[in-house]
């Protein structure tokens, strides 16, 4: 099975529960690929918990778990303890959730600063430190992390560095009407996912994270990505611009959009249209601008208007 | 808006009433161009801001240039006129705008800053935009009632104006014509009252600006004096000349001008010698000989008198300010003056004339700050000897200077020296010095003059009293006199006398004669007012506010004597022109500047890397843009190249091969050139040229036919 046949069955199965938003499903499934994590700010009830279930029940083999974000959460909650065994009389160590494959934090901006930082050690080390001790994590560990937007009151803001460690940030929008209809003709008899059947497995998913890098990019388009970012920290009112991290994760996820496309190669394109959900969420824009109604994908689209792109 | 061109008429209106009509048109065509021009610039807040900064300038400007042309402080109303001009930058930054409005908060600065600090702050503001055109049209208006000339062609101006701007709202209502006469009716009526109200103002404010003091209703034929009038004499500490003195004495009396007959508080020249063989005209005017090699003018009362002796420097020098508006200035002249020189300024329609009591007087003076030089004889040679006149005394008076002369028993003195004597005797012991000028006795009965009750009940008075009783007294007596006014010289500060309108006198010249025959006498000059009156305005003098008002007067004055002269003035002029150029200039590269660049993607093209090779496609690009328009500097090739689906539907899957071999062969680092891919690109391009030529000639039929 070729790399982009395996993609492509993925990405097959997702929409068949979740409708109507393919191309946020190939974005998210990109970033799975692409070895990071996303965030996904949406409002209540877009189907964010069942677009990670879909993804973990895709895959077979693939454990999943999934975190409540609560104000009361601790760092142990997610990370795990090491218990008094009494019978051996000594500690045993209790892995947390965070020891998955797929991983959804379900609202995690409502948790506290020091239970989020603990996540974030853990998203970019791909380690887990309890009680001195490092635990690696391993096979695939794929973070979808969401948040609501229109809920302010009882949450704690990620930090800038926090969703810079995020490889890009999607939303899944309303569907369109029919779409919707659709929904609930097939929600009426219990739920697709329960009936949703694996197509592909771990190993493969992790093969696939690997061929990535066999995309061929030209320097070229190297060029165009750094001057993308170089040309945010231009910008006046960004107080927080895109860093070199953030022109790494735009290569990557155009490589792995590159494979659904069915492509060797990164074509101009692709960049463009990953760009703004890769590097939007790392801006920090000035109060004022903000105000004005100046968004971070306003501020990219923008760039990628006024950037001369290699034809 | 207002309707188009009415803008543009009235400033032809403003231009035509005002004099101006050259920049009245050039304004109009400025404005009016909006109209058939389509270029607009984006401004953004900050050019309204620069706009109406220079429209400050240019106010500022027009009001250095009017001072320069003398133009005083209580006239700067008048400059009013300018304003349609000095608006014209903030107008046009409007008209040209692409918002065509501009934010009210142009005009203060503390709103400005408020909304700035509201924005830091994170506030909503959304300043309100105003359109300034009917602001300005009704600017423009008021400018030109300021400025009209006639009344009944601003009238008819005004109410064509009004009619045009009716006619056009009429139009789009729909036309009736009893509304319509009805309305024009209105119009007419509410121009007529608007336009009085109009002139009203204005004469208002040229009346009140109007300079009010005593000498300045005084001409060389005529004099109204303040006799019988009420209230408190209002003396001006201002400065009304200045006297040099390099040779000599400084004269302790300097006369402006001297008249003969008394009438109803004011004293006239008359002239009653129509004597053809008279050395001067019919209005009594003497003749003047101008010194050749100079501009210095000799006055004498008789042909035959030899030419005076004249030797530089000049013993006098006078510089003072006289008023434009009347037609002839009486100047202030010592006794025994026998040339004047040194006004080189005095304009092509200006003259010097000398009347036969020795008054000189400027006539249609071109600058109304003048300098002149003095010279000084032994005796007088432009007053002619007493005649009739100089005895006169008018019936309503002759009876109460008649008791008064008797009582002083004047006839019966021997001489005239003792005549006088008697009078200063009976002045200084009988007589106060006031200001005040009394009330008159308000009942029918009381048909006495101002002279008489001054003689008779009150005995108080100010000089023009005392001058004028003295006058008439001395002629009861048989001595001939006469009244003259002028300045009494007390006040020196550094090397200049100063004349303030507290030093304004008025007193006698009286006829001594001589005690040989072979020269009938001279005149002399008399004054018999108690010499209290000097020390009245002493506190008014040396006020720290009057101080600097003197040393402002005395500058301006001086540099308007500097521009005055005729190498000075090119050199004024050409400061001035070279300022407003570089004004110009400056405000046309500031304006440049803060054009907000329109979005041009075509500055912007994309330079691939040397040793990247590009493909047909590439160089397809141009052909292309002449269906499609130019490519957007961010469009991937591809993504322009499907938008030609539109044009050439049959074609979209050429269209999808083309792009996807393009994207291989320019993305796809491993590609040799000149593998087949290269060719089958080849031929791809040639396909869609020939069918982009078909679509061209189809395109170009179709726009033929329509």
């Amino acid at each position: 099975m070729s790399a982009q046949a395996s993609a492509l069955a993925l990405e097959q199965s997702v929409s068949q529960i979740i409708r109507g938003q393919d191309h946020t499903i190939r974005n998210v499934l990109a970033c799975l690929i692409a070895g990071g994590h996303v965030l996904l700010e949406d409002n209540p009830g877009t189907g964010k918990t069942t677009l990670a279930k879909a993804i973990s029940k895709s895959i077979r083999g693939a454990e999943f778990n999934r975190i409540q974000f609560t104000p009361d959460l601790l760092p142990s909650d997610i990370l795990g303890v090491s218990i008094l065994n009494q019978q051996t009389s000594a500690f045993q160590f209790h892995p947390g959730p965070v020891f998955t494959d797929i991983l959804l934090a379900d609202e995690i901006n409502r948790a506290s600063p020091r239970t989020q930082s603990a996540l974030l050690e853990s998203m970019a080390e791909r380690q887990a430190t309890i009680e001195g001790r490092c635990h690696p994590l391993e096979g695939l560990f794929f973070v979808i992390a969401t948040q609501n937007p229109v809920e302010f009151r009882g949450t704690y803001p990620l930090p800038e560095a926090q969703m810079d460690r995020f490889m890009m940030q999607c939303s899944l929008g309303y569907v369109a009407p029919e779409e919707e209809v659709q929904i609930l003709q097939s929600q009426n008899e219990g739920h697709p996912l329960e009936q949703l059947e694996a197509v592909t497995s771990l190993e493969e998913i992790l093969k696939l994270q690997q061929s990535v890098s066999s995309v061929k990019i030209s320097d070229e388009l190297c060029h165009y990505i750094v001057t993308l970012s170089n040309a945010t920290r231009e910008v006046e009112d960004v107080r927080l611009a895109a860093s070199p991290r953030a022109s790494l994760a735009l290569m990557k996820v155009a490589q792995a959009l590159s494979i659904f496309e069915g492509r060797d190669y990164v074509i101009p394109e692709t960049i463009q249209r990953i760009a703004p959900a890769v590097i939007a969420h790392r801006l920090v824009l000035a109060p004022e601008a903000k105000f004005n109604g100046l968004t971070g994908k306003a501020v990219v689209d923008d760039i990628l208007a006024s950037t001369p792109v290699p034809v | 808006m207002p309707p188009r061109l009415l803008s543009g008429i009235t400033l032809l209106f403003w231009g035509s009433m005002t004099g101006h009509p050259v920049l009245g048109l050039i304004a109009a065509l400025l404005l009016e161009s909006k109209s058939w021009l389509t270029t607009r610039w984006e401004f953004g807040p900050t050019t309204y801001v620069r706009a109406w900064h220079y429209s400050v300038l240019c106010a500022t400007l027009i009001a250095i240039l009017s001072w320069i042309n003398g133009t005083k402080a209580n006239q700067l109303h008048s400059l009013f006129i300018w304003a349609p001009l000095a608006l014209l930058p903030i107008e046009l930054a409007m008209r040209f705008g692409t918002a065509n409005k501009i934010p009210l908060n142009t005009f203060s600065f503390f709103a400005r800053r408020k909304m700035q600090e509201d924005e830091r702050l994170g506030r909503q503001v959304e300043p309100r935009m105003i359109h300034t055109s009917y602001p300005y049209l009704a600017v423009t208006l008021l400018a030109t009632a300021m400025g009209s000339r006639s009344e009944w062609h601003h009238l008819a101006g005004m109410s064509l104006l009004i009619a045009i701007a009716l006619f056009f709202n009429a139009r789009k209502a729909g036309f009736r014509p009893w509304a319509w006469a009805v309305s024009i009716g209105c119009i007419i009526a509410l121009t007529s009252a608007g336009q009085w109200g109009m002139f009203k103002l204005r004469d208002y404010y040229r009346s009140s600006s109007a300079p009010d003091h005593e000498n300045h209703h005084s001409s060389a034929d005529e004099s109204r004096t303040s006799i019988g009038r009420l209230g408190r004499l209002k003396l001006s500490s201002r400065i009304f000349w200045r006297m040099r003195v390099h040779q000599g004495p400084p004269p302790p009396l300097v006369r402006v001008a001297t008249y003969n007959r008394y009438a109803n508080a004011v004293w006239k020249y008359q002239y009653l010698d129509r004597d053809p063989n008279a050395p001067h005209d019919e209005l009594g005017y003497l003749g003047q000989t101008i010194l050749p090699q100079s501009d210095i003018r000799v006055f004498k009362d008789q042909e035959s008198a030899p030419l005076p002796v004249i030797e530089e420097p000049a013993e006098l020098t006078m510089i003072g300010e006289i008023n434009p508006r009347l037609i002839d200035n009486p100047l202030p002249l010592p006794h025994f003056t026998q040339a004047i020189g040194g006004i080189a300024k005095l304009g092509p329609e200006s003259n010097l004339d000398c009347n036969t009591l020795g008054t000189v007087r400027l006539a249609n003076p071109e600058y109304h700050v003048i300098q002149y030089q003095i010279w000084r004889g032994k005796h007088s040679t432009t007053e002619r000897a007493p005649d009739k006149t100089d005895l006169d005394i008018p019936a309503k008076e002759q009876a109460s200077i008649r008791k008064i002369s008797e009582e002083l028993k004047l006839k019966e003195l021997p001489n005239t020296a003792l005549k006088i004597q008697a009078l200063r005797h009976f002045f200084t012991t009988e007589f106060a010095y006031s200001t005040h000028l009394n009330t008159p006795g308000l009942s029918k009965r009381n048909r006495r003059t101002a002279i008489s009750r001054f003689l008779e009940e009150t005995r108080t008075g100010h000089c023009e009293y005392f001058a004028t009783a003295t006058t008439l007294l001395l002629r009861e007596a048989g001595v001939p006199t006469r009244y003259c006014i002028g300045f009494a010289a007390d006040e020196k500060d550094q090397d200049e006398w100063l004349m303030r309108g507290l030093d304004a006198h008025a007193w006698c010249r009286v006829w001594i004669p001589s005690n040989d025959s072979t020269h009938g006498g001279h005149w002399q000059d008399l004054d018999l007012t108690p010499p209290s009156w000097q020390h009245l305005g002493e506190g008014k003098r040396n006020q720290w506010q009057r101080k600097l008002s003197d040393w402002w007067q005395m500058l301006s004055e001086d540099f308007l004597l500097w521009r005055s002269e005729e190498s000075n003035r090119s050199q004024v002029s050409t400061i001035i022109a070279s300022l407003i150029a570089v004004l110009t200039l400056w405000i046309a590269w500031r304006l440049w500047k803060s054009r907000r660049p329109r979005q041009s993607h075509t500055a912007k093209v994309y330079h691939p890397p040397s040793g990247v090779s590009q493909t047909p496609l590439n160089r397809l690009e141009p052909q292309l843009g002449k269906i499609l328009g130019p490519r957007p500097v961010g469009m991937p090739l591809p993504e322009w190249l499907a938008q030609l689906t539109e044009h050439l539907p049959e074609q979209s899957e050429l269209i999808n091969k083309l792009s996807e071999s393009h994207n291989h062969i320019r993305f796809c680092p491993d590609v040799p050139s000149g593998s087949p891919e290269d060719q089958a690109i080849d031929s791809l391009c040639k396909q869609l040229q020939r069918q982009l030529k078909s679509c061209q000639k189809h395109r170009k039929r179709s726009n033929h036919s329509d």
